[in-house]
């Protein structure tokens, strides 16, 4: 893991004196609510609808015992014993007291960790694969570019005051697991002819009230040019981005409106005119954060490894399960990934309890390397757990609640906190996700991979235009309601999902879904998941079943 | 920001219609209601109410903005056998608590 420099350490230092003197200012009235909001948010806390909410960024997702147990500690201390991983692979907790912020920025200073830029119009967190540096099927380790992003984006003086959020997302395998269409600006790293690697740049990607897939801005760029090139392209949306109109604000409105081509060209002319050299990432720069991301000690395999596991498989059919389910492979013999699934049915997606962030602690320097991944699908992954290990790490989480075998099923669903906790909210997504994730339980082994995806408004941080089936919770005359959609993907095969038909009250959301996964189980083809289903034979089928024939 | 549009269709409201002021209190940011007298309570029952709350908006906010309450507005009530209740799923949700 990237650890902080003196640098890192004093600047850190100097804003939690900073913020606690703005809070102490604004306690005794010297500042007004307006003059304070930006610069609460500034460092990620917000006011929801019971508390404060205080946003934490977690680095591509990264996370080693110290923090993790960290992160408990503010969970018990300053919240009710709970946080919630969010679709940034960020967590944020619902509970928090304006008058002990500082402490948690200085508690959070301590293990190397802050709230800066996890709101506002500046560049956040920048999110990656959580397979990075294990995945069989990466070109490359994608976290020592998103730590060079991270470094240059922090409180850079030209891009803090955007016309809207940015985000970037970094990605280096064929399988996309970080959702990278869908963001501001995406990154894959990709081999070209010569066979160099590279990025591949995609820009005007995004959800919400406008949900657009990022076009390729640049098929390959060499290494060296990431960051100058992204200075370019943020200097076009800084200047060309519309600041008259919070809706069409995001850069992929301004794709939108240029065109891709045009984008492209403002982008290009800006990089030809820009002095390069500051920006320029030399070998050993690279090399130098690349020293920070170096494999473990790996073991050699073990020879019964094997043995324990097939012992484990034949004897208990849950740990089976969770095995087909929830371990990936690794590219290093002898080792897998585990993801921990928090999405137990029944209960809030993406919530931790304290006690079970110290238990990750734990299990994350007993088996593997000190280190978590928290995934964008609320879920957290551990990258290097011996084969050996896993009956021993399993029974460890299933005692603890954590042991749901569920992973990319239909009971994995992704859901922001919805009315129940956030101000922007028009409808409550965890009860849906709650009532469907259990309903769904029983025929998720028959209905195979699923991505269920809900949110409770059109900013949609659960996600749902890419959900193969998505629910957006909406108010009608002071009712909720859920507009379904079906046939979106994050993947590599991104799609934004198309809307079934009216929307239905709550109580009738199961039965739709059912009338949906009917319908994709009568007509898929071998190997098809959803998505595939819907492309091949069109909306009418799942029209028809959820509102019959007109 | 008004929250009348949250009137909530479900609910039998043939009590006569009254509104109440809510806000969240700066230290740690609770709900709370406008008590009258320049008070302010985290418990809903204890609210003043008037048919038209701007009445009393005006009286919650009189003078400079107290410190104690930031983004102050006017809700929907209902008055039932004496108690106070919102009108509306988020209200209700901000005046009892999360519902998961």
């Amino acid at each position: 893991m990237y650890r902080y420099d003196e640098f890192d350490r004093r600047f850190l230092e100097e804003r939690v004196a900073q913020y606690r003197d703005q809070v102490r200012r604004r306690l005794i009235g010297q500042l007004t609510e307006e003059e304070f909001r930006p610069l609460r948010l500034r460092n990620g806390l917000y006011l929801q609808l019971h508390a404060y909410m205080y946003r934490i960024a977690i680095p591509y997702g990264t996370l080693s015992p110290a923090q993790l147990r960290m992160l408990a500690y503010i969970a018990r201390k300053y919240d009710r014993g709970y946080g919630h991983f969010t679709t940034r692979q960020n967590i944020q907790f619902n509970w928090i007291k304006l008058e002990e912020s500082p402490d948690i920025m200085a508690d959070l200073a301590s293990v190397e960790m802050h709230s800066i830029q996890t709101s506002g119009n500046c560049i956040r967190n920048t999110t990656s694969d959580p397979f990075a540096g294990v995945a069989d099927d990466e070109i490359e380790d994608p976290r020592p570019y998103c730590e060079i992003i991270r470094q240059w984006s922090t409180l850079h003086p030209e891009f803090s005051w955007l016309p809207r959020k940015f985000k970037i997302a970094v990605s280096a395998s064929a399988k996309d697991r970080a959702a990278v269409h869908v963001h501001d600006i995406g990154l894959y790293l990709v081999r070209n002819a010569a066979g160099e690697v590279g990025f591949q740049v995609l820009v005007g990607g995004g959800l919400g009230r406008t949900p657009i897939m990022a076009k390729v801005l640049r098929d390959f760029l060499p290494k060296q040019d990431l960051l100058s090139y992204l200075e370019a392209a943020l200097r076009v949306y800084n200047e060309y981005g519309r600041r008259d109109n919070i809706y069409k604000a995001r850069i992929k409105i301004l794709v939108q409106a240029l065109g891709i081509d045009k984008m492209r060209d403002a982008v290009e002319a800006e990089w030809s005119k820009m002095d390069h050299e500051p920006l320029d990432l030399t070998k050993e720069t690279i090399a130098g954060i690349y020293k920070h991301f170096a494999p473990p000690a790996y073991g050699k395999p073990e020879r019964d490894d094997d043995a324990v596991i097939n012992t484990a498989i034949a004897a208990d059919k849950k740990f089976s399960r969770w095995l087909k389910h929830n371990v990936a492979n690794h590219k290093q013999p002898g080792y897998s990934i585990a993801t921990v699934s928090l999405k137990p049915p029944g209960k809030p997606p993406g919530d931790i309890t304290a006690d079970q962030l110290d238990l990750l602690a734990e299990l994350s320097e007993r088996h593997g390397f000190g280190e978590v991944r928290v995934t964008h699908e609320q879920n957290v992954v551990f990258p290097d757990v011996r084969r050996g290990d896993l009956v021993a790490f399993y029974a460890s989480l299933a005692s603890s609640g954590l042991g749901t075998a569920n992973i990319g099923l239909a009971s994995d669903i992704i859901a922001c906190p919805g009315l129940d906790y956030c101000s922007l909210a028009n409808a409550r997504s965890i009860p849906i996700a709650e009532r469907l994730g259990e309903h769904l339980a029983a025929r998720e082994e028959e209905i195979g991979p699923m991505k269920i995806k809900i949110s409770g408004c059109i900013n949609a941080c659960g996600h749902h235009h890419v959900g193969h089936i998505g629910i957006l919770g909406v108010d009608k005359n002071g009712e909720e309601f859920y507009q379904i959609t079906v046939g979106g993907s994050a993947d590599e095969l991104s799609a934004v999902g198309i809307i079934v038909g009216r929307a239905v009250p709550s109580d009738e959301v199961n039965g739709a879904v059912d009338k949906l996964l009917d319908v994709y189980l009568a007509q898929r083809d071998d190997g098809e998941d959803l998505p595939a289903t819907f492309r091949r034979i069109g909306m009418e089928p799942f029209k028809e079943a959820v509102y019959g024939t007109r | 920001m008004a929250a009348s549009h949250e009137s909530e269709p479900n609910v039998v409201t043939n009590e006569t219609s009254h509104q109440a002021v809510t806000a969240n209190r700066l230290r740690d940011g609770i709900p709370i209601y406008f008590a009258g007298g320049g008070s302010w309570s985290p418990n809903i029952g204890d609210s003043v109410t008037a048919e038209n709350g701007e009445t009393l908006l005006a009286e919650a906010i009189r003078g400079p903005l107290p410190l104690e309450a930031v983004g102050v507005y006017v809700i929907e009530v209902r008055l039932a056998e004496g108690a106070v209740r919102p009108i509306g799923i988020k209200e209700q949700i901000r005046a009892f608590g999360p519902t998961a």
